[in-house]
C-alpha cells in the first residue's frame, strides 16, 4: 500500500492541502523505494513484515499569497505541489517544486516549506529520512473593507444605518446579479465586511434624525483592508434651549486615498473655532505646519519659506487675487460659504501650476436641499447674511450669502482725530452666491459668483520725517469677482469629465501724493480634466489649465529695488517711472497625471505639466513623482511612509516682464520640492505626521539681474492631531525651517525675508455641555526678519537721513508668544439656533515686537508692540 | 476691540503718522544739521552752470570745536539704479567719478584744507541726460556730496559691515577719535538733468505764526514752558504761505486715472529749542492742489530762556526748495 498521508491544513493566508508519501532514506529502505512500498518483489522471498509510520506533520506556518500573483490579476484557485525531504528528525532539508505555477506561487510555496516541522518518519519505530509531497493551495485573498458611519456634526458613531455594498461587475464577469454586503453599523458605528476585491457601489440608509447620503463607489483591491468614513448630516429637528447640539449638514463622502505627499485638510467644526482666528476659515491656515506667521499686520502667505506671491489661491479650481480683504483683517470667502480648505504646502498634483510655494483650494458649499436656511451674524467689524435652499421643485439649489464691514462708523471718526481728512472711510464688502443641480447620477452642473471690493481713502496732511513727501492723498481700492460654471459628466464608473470656466475681473488702484498704481484686468480661465480607470490598478488623469488675461494697466511709481539692496533713498526721492499699457497674459497648460496603485498599501502617482507663458515666450515643463506606501493597515492603525520629488516653475510677475519696470529676456523661476514623511493613525482620533522637505531654487527673477537667483528652503513639520470627536478637537503643530537666498551664484547666501526657525501652534477646543465650548490656542514663534539701521547720510533733496540699512533682513525680532481663548454659547430653540463668542486674543496682554523703530536719524531704536489683548464678540443666528 | 478693526487701525495709523514718538523728533535741532540744499535750476540742462546752497543748523550746547561745511569737488552722474551708494560702488565702469576721486584723497589729513568750504557751490551740468524706460523725455540725476563736521574730516576704509551704504568719511576730534551724530553730517544733493523741463523753487512769501506775520528780522518771541510734556504747553499755530506759482505742473506727467498731477509741496519745520508739533505738513496736493488745515503747532517748551532759531523748508517732490530762519526768542 502506498504510506501516504492525506492531510488538509489551512494556514491564515490560504488553505493548504498537504500529500504526503513516504520514501526510504536508509539503504534498506532505498531500495524500496524502487518499487511502491507495500508491493511485494516476485523473485525475493518475502521478507518480514516492515512497519513503517509516515512522518506527521507538527507545524505548517502557511504560504503567503504572492504579491505578483495580486499584480497578475490571478482570480482563480491555484495547487503547487512540493516534493520535501525529511532527515531523521523530521526536518526538511531539501525541497523542490513538482507542479510550477508561476505567478510568484512557487516561490511562495518553497518559502513556506522551509517553516514546516515534522514528526519523523520510524521503520520499526526507529526514526529514519522519509521524502514526502505537500500541496499548497493558494486562493484568492479577501478583502476587508470597514464602513464607519458618523456625525457630520461632531464625529460621533451614528448606530444603526444599514450598509449596502453591492459589486459592480464588469461586462467581462458573470451576469448573474451577486447578493450585496448588507447590515447596520455596530456601536462604533463601523459595518466591517471580508468581501472579494473588486468595485462596489456603496449605499448607506440614515437611521432617524440623518439624511441619507449620496451612494459612492469603492475600489477594493485584492487583499487591501480599506477603511470608508461616512458623515451623515443631521436632519433639522426641534431642540430644547439650552442643548449642546448644533444643526448643520455636511455631505457625505468617502475619504479617497491620498495623491499628494502632503495635503492638509481642516474640517468644519475645526475651521470655525480654532481660538484666535475670529471664527475664519481661511485664516486658520495660518495655524497649519509650514505656515510662517505673516509679520506684523500683513496678510500674508507664507508656506515653507517661500515668497507670498509663490502661493496661489483656489476657489474650486479658479485662481484668485487675494486672499485676505485689508491685508489679513479676514478673508474674501466667509467660513459659512466653505464647504473644505484644502491645503497643499508643497509636491503639489500637477492639476496646479504657475506657482513653486504651496497651492490653497477653497471649496465653496454646496446649497442644502431640504428646506429654506437662513443665517445672519454681527460682530464688531462686519455684518454678514446667508439663504440657502431648494428653488421650489425644479431640482435646483441656491445659496446667496454677503457681508458688509461698518468699521467706517467708528474708525472714520477715530482718522480724524489724527489729523487726517477721511474722504472714503475703510470698508470691505464680500459676496458669493452658488447655483447648482443634479440632472442624475451623470450629470451636475453648478453656476458659482463670488466675488469682494476693499475701499479706503485719506487725505493726510502731516507727513513723518522720514517720507515728507509722502502725503496728500491716500487711496487703496482692491475688488474682484468671478463668475464660474463646473460641470461634471460621468461617462461610467471608469470615467469621468469635469470642466470650470470662469470670467470676472480684478481692479486694483493704489495712489499715495502723485503716485499711484491702477490694474483692470478680466481674467478668463478654463481647467478641464478627464479621469480614466485603465484598470484596477490604473487611474489616468489628463488635463488642461488655460489662463487669458486681458488687461489695462498704469503705473507711476519709482523703480523695483534689488532685493537684497538697499534703497537709493527715501521712497519719495525716487524719480517715479510711468507705465501706460493694455496687453494680455496667456498661459495655458496642459498635464497627465497616472494613479497607480501597484501592491498592496501602495500609491504612486507620477505627473507631468506643460506651461507655456506669452510673456517669457516659454514652455516650462513640470515633471512630478509621489509614492505612498501603507505599512500597517486598519482603522486606527494605519501608517504610512511617504515621499515626493517634482519640478515647480513660477511664470514671473507681470511687472517683471513689462517694459519698463521689468526686464526681457528672463524666464520662469524653478524650485525642486522634496519631501520625505511618515503618517501614523493611532487611533481613529488621534493621528501623528513627520515630514521633512527640503526645495532648490534657482533661475529666480531678480530685478535689473534677470534669472540669476538662487536659494533653498528646508525643514521639518510635525503634527500630531485629534480629529474632532463629541466633545474635543485639537492639534499640536511644530515646524522647524530656514530659508536663503542670493542674488547671483557670487553672493553669499542669507536669510530670506520670510524666515522663521520655529513655529509651535498648540490649539483645542472643549465642548462643555449645554452649548458652552472652550478652546485656547497658543504659538510661540520666532520673530521676523528685519533690517537693522544705523546713521548715514543726509538726503538734502528731500530733507530726510538715508541711513545704512544692512545687512538687509539682518536680524531677528524676538520671540512672538501669544494665547487665544475663545468661549462659545449655542442656544437652541424651537425653529432657530442662537450662537455667541467671545474670542480672547492675545489673552496675556504679551507685549511682542513687530518692528523695530528708529528715530529721525537712526541713532536711537525701540521695538514697536504687536497687538494688546482684543476681545472680540459675535452673536449669530440661524434659522 | 475687535482684532480687525486693531489691525486696520494700526495699519491706517502707520499711514498717518509714523510711531516712535518716545524719541525726540526730527524738527528739535540738538547738534549739527543739514536741513536742506536748494538747487538755483532744479533741472538743469546739459552745460548749464548750478549753485547749490545749504541750509547749515549748528544746535550743540558746546561749540568750541568749529563747525566746517565743505563740498566734494566732483559730481555722481547717472549712477546703477539712481542709487547715492552706487557712487562708492567698486566697479569704476559704472560711476560717475566719485569712487576714483575719493581713492585719489589724501589719507589721514584733514580735508577741510583740500576741498572748497562754505554753504555755497558751483558746478557744471555734466551731460548726463540719457533716454530712460518709463520716462517721458530723457533725463540724468547727479550726485553732489558735502559734509558738515564740527572737526577733522577724514577718508576712511568702508567698514564692510555697513554693506554698500557704508560711508568713507568720518569727523574726527582733535585726538583722532570719531564724533557722533550730534558732530557732523555727510550728505548729498540731488540735481536733475534735462534738455527741455524745467522746474522753479517754491518760493515762501511769509510766515504766520500764532496768525500773525511773522518779521524775519524780529523773529518769534514766545513764553518758555516748563511743563514735562510739550504737548501740556500752550500751542502756538505755525503756517507758511507761497508765493502765487509756486505749485507748478508737473510736466505733462498724469496718474493712473489720467488726472494732471501737480507737484507735491510741503513744509518741514525745525527749531533749536523747544518743539513743534508735527515734522512736516502738506500744502500741495498733487491733485487736490492747496489743502486746508495744514498749519502745524509749536510748543515752547523750554527750561530756561533762550535765544535759538526757528526755520522752515518749502520742498517740491521735484527737488525745488525754500527755506526761512527766523530768529527765536524764548522768554
Amino acid at each position: 500500500m502506498h504510506a501516504a498521508v492525506l492531510m488538509n491544513h489551512l494556514s491564515s493566508r490560504a488553505a493548504v492541502w498537504t500529500l504526503m508519501s513516504l520514501a526510504s532514506a536508509l539503504p534498506r529502505v532505498a531500495s524500496a523505494a524502487e518499487t511502491p512500498l507495500g508491493a511485494k518483489p516476485q523473485d525475493q522471498a518475502a521478507p518480514p513484515l516492515v512497519k513503517l509510520v509516515a512522518p506527521k506533520l507538527l507545524e505548517d506556518p502557511g504560504a503567503e499569497y504572492p504579491r505578483q500573483a495580486v499584480l497578475d490579476g490571478i482570480k482563480d484557485t491555484v495547487t503547487v505541489v512540493v516534493s520535501l525531504e525529511l532527515d531523521a528528525t523530521g526536518k526538511v532539508v531539501r525541497s523542490s517544486v513538482v507542479t510550477p505555477q508561476g505567478h510568484g506561487f512557487d516561490e511562495a510555496a518553497l518559502k513556506a516549506a522551509e517553516g514546516i516541522r515534522f514528526e519523523a518518519a520510524t521503520r520499526d519505530g526507529v526514526a529514519i529520512a522519509a521524502k514526502v509531497k505537500h500541496r499548497y493551495e493558494f486562493k484568492v485573498p479577501a478583502s476587508v473593507l470597514t464602513v464607519r458611519v458618523l456625525s457630520a456634526e461632531n464625529d460621533k458613531p451614528v448606530v444603526g444605518a444599514v450598509v449596502r455594498l453591492t459589486r459592480v461587475l464588469s461586462p467581462t464577469e458573470a451576469v448573474a446579479p451577486e447578493a450585496p454586503f448588507t447590515g447596520p453599523s455596530n456601536s462604533d458605528g463601523a459595518y466591517p465586511s471580508e468581501m472579494p476585491s473588486g468595485r462596489y457601489t456603496l449605499q448607506v440608509t440614515a437611521p432617524e434624525g440623518f439624511v441619507d447620503p449620496e451612494p459612492s463607489t469603492i475600489e477594493l483591491s485584492v487583499g487591501e483592508s480599506q477603511a470608508v468614513l461616512v458623515r451623515l448630516g443631521l436632519k433639522v429637528t426641534p431642540k430644547v434651549v439650552g442643548s449642546d447640539e448644533a444643526v448643520l449638514t455636511v455631505r457625505a463622502r468617502s475619504k479617497r486615498p491620498a495623491r499628494e505627499v502632503t495635503k492638509r485638510t481642516l474640517e468644519q467644526r475645526e475651521l470655525s473655532r480654532i481660538p484666535g482666528t475670529g471664527g475664519d476659515a481661511l485664516r486658520a491656515i495660518t495655524y497649519l505646519p509650514g505656515v510662517a506667521r505673516p509679520p506684523g499686520l500683513a496678510g500674508l502667505l507664507i508656506v515653507r519659506g517661500s515668497a507670498p506671491q509663490d502661493t496661489t489661491v483656489y476657489v474650486d479650481g479658479t485662481p484668485i487675487p487675494i486672499i485676505y480683504h485689508f491685508g489679513g483683517l479676514s478673508s474674501v470667502i466667509p467660513t459659512e460659504m466653505v464647504e473644505r480648505l484644502d491645503f497643499y504646502p508643497g509636491n503639489f498634483s500637477s492639476q496646479y501650476g504657475r506657482a513653486m510655494g504651496g497651492i490653497v483650494d477653497v471649496g465653496l458649499r454646496e446649497p442644502k436641499s431640504d428646506r429654506l436656511h437662513l443665517m445672519g451674524q454681527i460682530d464688531l467689524i462686519d455684518a454678514r447674511a446667508m439663504a440657502e435652499g431648494p428653488v421650489g421643485k425644479s431640482g435646483w439649489r441656491f445659496a446667496v450669502a454677503g457681508r458688509r464691514s461698518w468699521v467706517d462708523a467708528w474708525l472714520g471718526p477715530v482718522l480724524e482725530a489724527t489729523g487726517s481728512s477721511v474722504t472714503a472711510a475703510p470698508v470691505y464688502y464680500d459676496g458669493q452666491a452658488v447655483l447648482e443641480k443634479n440632472w442624475s447620477e451623470k450629470h451636475d452642473l453648478r453656476i458659482a459668483f463670488f466675488g469682494s471690493s476693499d475701499n479706503l481713502k485719506l487725505l493726510l496732511r502731516s507727513g513723518s520725517g522720514s517720507e515728507p513727501a509722502l502725503t496728500g492723498g491716500v487711496g487703496i481700492s482692491t475688488s474682484f469677482w468671478r463668475v464660474q460654471a463646473r460641470y461634471k459628466y460621468k461617462f461610467s464608473d471608469a470615467t469621468e469629465f469635469k470642466t470650470t470656466a470662469a470670467y470676472g475681473n480684478d481692479s486694483i488702484q493704489f495712489s499715495l501724493g502723485d503716485l499711484s498704481f491702477r490694474l483692470n484686468s478680466h481674467p478668463v480661465s478654463l481647467r478641464s480634466e478627464l479621469t480614466h480607470k485603465l484598470s484596477r490598478r490604473v487611474a489616468m488623469n489628463v488635463g488642461m489649465d488655460w489662463l487669458y488675461t486681458p488687461y489695462d494697466i498704469s503705473i507711476r511709481l519709482p523703480p523695483i529695488p534689488t532685493p537684497g539692496e538697499p534703497p537709493s533713498g527715501p521712497f519719495s526721492a525716487r524719480q517715479p517711472l510711468t507705465l501706460n499699457e493694455g496687453a494680455q497674459l496667456y498661459r495655458p497648460a496642459l498635464y497627465t497625471e497616472f494613479e497607480l496603485t501597484p501592491w498592496k498599501g501602495g500609491r504612486v502617482v507620477t505627473g507631468a505639466r506643460l506651461d507655456y507663458s506669452k510673456e517669457t515666450k516659454n514652455w516650462d515643463p513640470a515633471p512630478r513623482f509621489v509614492a505612498r506606501q501603507d505599512l500597517s493597515y486598519g482603522t486606527g492603525k494605519r501608517t504610512t511612509v511617504k515621499g515626493g520629488i517634482g519640478l515647480f516653475r513660477q511664470t514671473p510677475q507681470p511687472q517683471d516682464t513689462n517694459s519698463v519696470f521689468g526686464q526681457s529676456g528672463i524666464t520662469s523661476n524653478r524650485a525642486v520640492h522634496y519631501t520625505l514623511g511618515l503618517e501614523r493613525e493611532f487611533t481613529p482620533q488621534i493621528e501623528a505626521s513627520v515630514e521633512g522637505f527640503y526645495r532648490d531654487l534657482d533661475n529666480l527673477v531678480v530685478p535689473a539681474l534677470g534669472n540669476q537667483g538662487s536659494g533653498y528652503s528646508m525643514g521639518i513639520e510635525t503634527l500630531v492631531r485629534y480629529k474632532p470627536d463629541d466633545h474635543f478637537f485639537g492639534f499640536l503643530a511644530y515646524t522647524l525651517s530656514r530659508s536663503e537666498r542670493r542674488n547671483t551664484d557670487t553672493d553669499m547666501l542669507r536669510l530670506f525675508q520670510y524666515d522663521q526657525t520655529h513655529i509651535l501652534t498648540a490649539t483645542g477646543s472643549y465642548r462643555l455641555g449645554k452649548g458652552w465650548e472652550l478652546g485656547a490656542s497658543a504659538r510661540l514663534v520666532s520673530g521676523s526678519m528685519t533690517t537693522p539701521r544705523q546713521y548715514g547720510f543726509f538726503d538734502q533733496s528731500v530733507g530726510t537721513y538715508s541711513p545704512i540699512a544692512f545687512p538687509p533682513f539682518g536680524e531677528r525680532l524676538p520671540m512672538f508668544k501669544k494665547l487665544d481663548i475663545r468661549v462659545d454659547k449655542a442656544w437652541v430653540y424651537k425653529s432657530w439656533t442662537l450662537k455667541a463668542y467671545l474670542d480672547l486674543q492675545n489673552a496675556t496682554n504679551q507685549n511682542n515686537p513687530e518692528s523695530v523703530s528708529y528715530n529721525y536719524n537712526s541713532t536711537q531704536r525701540q521695538y514697536g508692540a504687536g497687538l494688546p489683548i482684543i476681545p472680540s464678540l459675535g452673536v449669530r443666528g440661524e434659522l | 476691540m475687535n482684532t480687525k478693526a486693531f489691525v486696520l487701525l494700526g495699519a491706517v495709523a502707520a499711514l498717518v503718522a509714523c510711531s516712535g514718538t518716545e524719541f525726540d523728533p526730527q524738527n528739535m535741532v540738538q547738534g549739527v544739521r543739514i536741513l536742506s540744499a536748494r538747487a538755483d535750476k532744479p533741472y538743469a540742462k546739459p552745460g548749464e552752470s548750478v549753485t547749490l546752497d545749504l541750509l547749515v543748523a549748528d544746535g550743540r550746547k558746546d561749540k568750541t570745536r568749529p563747525l566746517k561745511t565743505m563740498w566734494f569737488p566732483f559730481v555722481c552722474a547717472n549712477p546703477r539704479a539712481d542709487a547715492y551708494f552706487n557712487c562708492f560702488a567698486p566697479q569704476p565702469g559704472q560711476l560717475g567719478g566719485t569712487s576714483s576721486a575719493l581713492s585719489a584723497l589724501p589719507r589721514g589729513i584733514d580735508l577741510a584744507s583740500l576741498l572748497p568750504n562754505g554753504t555755497s557751490y558751483t558746478f557744471t551740468m555734466p551731460d548726463a541726460v540719457r533716454p530712460k524706460a518709463g520716462s517721458q523725455e530723457p533725463s540724468g540725476t547727479v550726485f553732489v556730496f558735502n559734509a558738515a563736521c564740527a572737526g577733522r574730516l577724514l577718508v576712511k576704509e568702508v567698514d564692510p559691515n555697513q554693506g554698500p551704504q557704508g560711508v568713507p568719511l568720518q569727523c574726527v576730534d582733535e585726538a583722532g577719535d570719531p564724533l557722533g551724530p550730534d558732530d557732523y553730517v555727510i550728505g548729498f544733493t540731488r540735481v536733475f538733468a534735462y534738455t527741455t523741463r524745467q522746474n522753479a523753487n517754491p518760493a515762501i512769501d511769509y510766515m504766520l505764526f500764532d496768525g500773525a506775520r511773522v518779521d524775519l528780522a524780529a523773529g518769534v518771541s514766545v513764553a518758555a514752558c516748563k511743563e514735562s510734556k510739550a504737548e501740556d504747553c500752550p500751542e502756538h499755530k505755525v503756517d507758511v504761505v507761497l508765493k502765487p506759482g509756486s505749485q507748478e505742473l508737473n510736466g505733462s506727467e498724469k496718474a493712473a486715472d489720467g488726472t494732471p498731477l501737480k507737484e507735491v509741496v510741503w513744509a518741514t519745520y525745525y527749531a533749536s529749542a523747544g518743539r513743534f508739533d508735527s515734522d512736516a505738513r502738506l500744502l500741495f496736493d498733487a491733485r487736490e492742489g492747496e489743502v486746508s488745515g495744514r498749519d502745524n503747532k509749536y510748543f515752547a517748551k523750554s527750561e530756561a530762556a533762550a535765544t535759538a532759531t526757528m526755520w522752515v523748508v518749502v520742498k517740491d517732490n521735484r527737488g525745488g526748495a525754500d527755506w526761512l530762519t527766523i530768529p527765536l526768542n524764548v522768554r
